[in-house]
């Protein structure tokens, strides 16, 4: 009697089992991971409901993953045929360059053909080759752009507002020393922050090169990034000489939102790093008391843009699904012009400029024209040693204890001694 | 009736039976991997680009002395390892003391000094960020109530000189009290005629507490001087999470330095050679613990 009561019950529960299976595997489901910051900076799980109305027959689920580490995590799940995502959201192209080098991406060139407009300087990007072909393994679906993001009321206590209520831009680097220099006398802290954490620094390093020379690849070998030019040493020098005198803070070294947290409190008047800090601290600050000024030259030599992609693995089996989400929800302009309304993150489609923005619509023109001449990092084998590598040299470089000269020698001579694999993904 | 061969067989297949999944257990979770990321070492293997490792016999093992950042995460990890071990041994036996001598709130103190064990060290890390921040944080708000000014303004996870050792801070803050309450035990597990001896012949309370207690309590000083090794040289945590191993390499230790070498380079022989010399340097330094502070058989 006990052995055939302990047989019912395990038939009944082995039944449920196989029914749940079986009821699984009939409905369609879209698993996206994103990043928790862009789940609360872009409606991704109104997107998601959205989808599900007009696809009834599909669930999609909106889970968070890592911010840092990811990539490893993802590397190692897909190598094994396995995946808990269909569509990640999240991750500039340069960091998903391991999961393009181990071909674990799905090609989105058809999403890519089908979606008007996309803007030239953020497609490219997420441009990758495979020889000579180029191809789209990763999407931008939004940009930022490096700039210096201005506290104006600060500037104009320390004089810095034209007649026009325009923050007055430095035409040279001695004119923006003097800024640093009088913005100092008014601001509770630091006149200004660069972006030096593990998050920006690559940025931050090219974004001042560009702005000097209007470009930021190597002079004898163009493959590489600028280790040697006179503008390299300029701007490492600056920054240097900053810290030294406390124009400039150095906090971003260890803590990379010093810079942000210190601008929203309104304690340091100006942060170099991307546009989207003056337009989040809009709501600290106030509309009318931030802005965006470009760094000497960047007007007309151009920043540095960079991007956050969605892709879609190839061991996913709702590839066809991931797809048409990007298509339908990501690149409407419904959800392109939330990010940027809410917290100034730039729409990748040019027409979704023209109306529908709700506020620094006259910034927004400036960040557009900054954003046509503009360039992005390239991306290769190795960024992540050099990466590393990048903050093991500028970091003594900013707290006085190494030269200009030293730090770009040994940046030099490091990428050849630890064989950082500078071959070029795109 | 069964005999007792039989019985006895059937009392040890029941025995393999039950210590079956804790064998299973050490097998796929401990011994395998040891043995592969062992054999790891004596290759190269780029998870990323590789299909499959390439032997090169102990080239990892030369070469790794020629890395600039393994031996500056080397040195950071000695650095680190020496000032904490010699901080956490000596304020855990004087706070142990002190506690053993109070005549009440005995149990509170414990309570006091063990509480920060059950706060994840990676939490505690976030915390001292912000205790630590140089322009909000509540260290430097107090160093300038107190008129420290020059001090309150500085940034001590970004300076080269102090970055290092508020992670020692951090480390201890977390750990003291696992020592303490060890020596407590060990103490209080003295009979009351040692030490009443000791006073009867005029020992002082210092005398007291290292030449009468101290020799007497030798297995727990083993004890955590052995636990205090292994967190003094398996440091992860802390660095991770404050300073990512900067500014530049100033807090990158060895145990930093293999993870980034593994999940950031994706290179797993390196990382795993460099994850071997760091269980090498524990082993010795715990030998050498055990060989100093061993009890003499009498």
């Amino acid at each position: 009697m006990r052995k055939r009561a302990i047989l019912v019950s395990f038939l009944v529960i082995f039944s449920f089992f196989l029914f749940s299976c079986v009821a699984y595997a009939q409905e369609k489901t879209l698993r996206i991971e994103s990043d928790e910051w862009i789940i609360n900076k872009f409606p991704v799980r109104e997107a998601a409901e959205r989808f599900q109305k007009d696809h009834p027959d599909v669930k999609v689920t909106v889970a968070p993953k890592e911010y840092k580490e990811f990539v490893k995590s993802y590397l190692l799940m897909w190598q094994n045929n396995e995946t808990t995502v269909d569509l990640g959201i999240g991750g500039m192209p340069e960091q998903l360059a391991p999961l393009v080098g181990a071909d674990l991406l799905v090609d989105l060139a058809d999403v890519v053909t089908g979606i008007e407009g996309i803007m030239p300087a953020f497609l490219d990007t997420a441009v990758f080759k495979k020889g000579e072909e180029r191809y789209y393994p990763v999407i931008p679906f939004m940009g930022e752009l490096m700039t210096l993001n201005i506290n104006k009321a600060l500037y104009a206590d320390a004089g810095l507002i034209d007649a026009d209520g325009q923050p007055v831009e430095a035409e040279d680097w001695d004119q923006f020393e003097s800024q640093l220099q009088k913005l100092k006398t008014v601001a509770p802290g630091a006149a200004l922050s660069v972006d030096w954490g593990w998050n920006f620094i690559f940025y931050s390093y090219v974004g001042g090169i560009q702005a000097m020379r209007g470009s930021i690849y190597s002079l004898t070998n163009p493959q590489w990034l600028d280790f040697e030019s006179e503008a390299a040493l300029k701007w490492l020098e600056l920054n240097q000489k900053w810290i030294r005198e406390g124009l400039a803070a150095s906090g971003t070294i260890t803590d990379v939102n010093y810079g942000r947290n210190n601008f929203n409190a309104g304690i340091i008047p100006a942060i170099y790093t991307a546009h989207s800090r003056f337009i989040e601290a809009g709501e600290y600050l106030g509309e009318e008391n931030t802005s965006m000024v470009s760094l000497p030259g960047a007007r007309e030599n151009g920043s540095i843009v960079y991007t956050h992609a969605v892709y879609v693995p190839k061991v996913s089996p709702a590839q066809e699904l991931a797809k048409q989400f990007i298509k339908e929800q990501m690149f409407s302009k419904w959800f392109q012009q939330w990010g940027f309304n809410h917290y100034g993150k730039l729409p990748v489609v040019a027409d979704f400029y023209n109306e529908g923005l709700t506020w620094y619509q006259k910034e927004a023109e400036l960040i557009l024209e900054t954003v046509n001449h503009s360039v992005a990092l390239p991306k290769y084998k190795g960024n992540e040693m050099l990466l590393d590598l990048l903050q093991e040299e500028l970091h003594p470089l900013l707290l006085d204890k190494q030269t200009p000269e030293e730090t770009l020698s040994n940046i030099r001579n490091e990428i050849e001694a630890r064989s950082i694999d500078m071959t070029r993904l795109d | 009736m069964i005999s007792s061969r039989t019985s006895s067989l059937r009392d040890s297949g029941i025995a393999y039976l039950f210590l079956a999944p804790a064998f299973l257990f050490i097998v796929v979770f401990i011994a395998y991997p040891l043995v592969y990321s062992f054999y790891l070492t004596f290759t190269e293997y780029d998870f990323v680009y590789d299909s499959a490792p390439k032997w090169v016999g102990l080239k990892q093992y030369i070469s790794i002395w020629e890395d600039k950042v393994f031996m500056s995460s080397l040195k950071n990890t000695l650095v680190f390892a020496l000032l904490y071990y010699v901080i956490v041994m000596f304020f855990s036996l004087l706070i142990a003391f002190i506690i053993d001598e109070l005549t009440k709130g005995q149990t509170f103190y414990q309570l006091a000094v063990y509480l920060p064990i059950i706060v994840p060290l990676s939490l505690a890390g976030v915390i001292f960020v912000w205790i630590l921040d140089p322009t909000f944080g509540v260290f430097n708000h107090i160093l300038r109530s107190l008129g420290f000014k020059s001090l309150s303004n500085k940034n001590w996870l970004s300076d080269y000189s102090t970055a290092l050792p508020s992670m020692v801070v951090i480390t201890l803050w977390k750990y003291v009290g696992f020592n303490v309450i060890i020596f407590l035990a060990g103490i209080q597990s003295l009979g009351k005629s040692i030490i009443e001896a000791a006073r009867v012949d005029g020992v002082s309370f210092f005398q007291e507490k290292f030449l009468v207690i101290l020799p007497n309590i030798k297995a727990h000083l083993s004890m955590a001087s052995l636990y205090s090794i292994v967190q003094a040289i398996k440091v992860f945590e802390v660095p991770y999470v404050t300073t990512g191993g900067g500014p530049g390499t100033a807090t990158l230790t060895l145990y930093l330095y293999s993870w980034r070498t593994a999940f950031g380079y994706f290179k797993m022989g390196k990382a795993a050679t460099i994850a071997y010399i760091t269980a090498a340097l524990i082993i010795f330094f715990s030998f050498l613990s055990n060989k100093f502070l061993e009890e003499k058989e009498k």
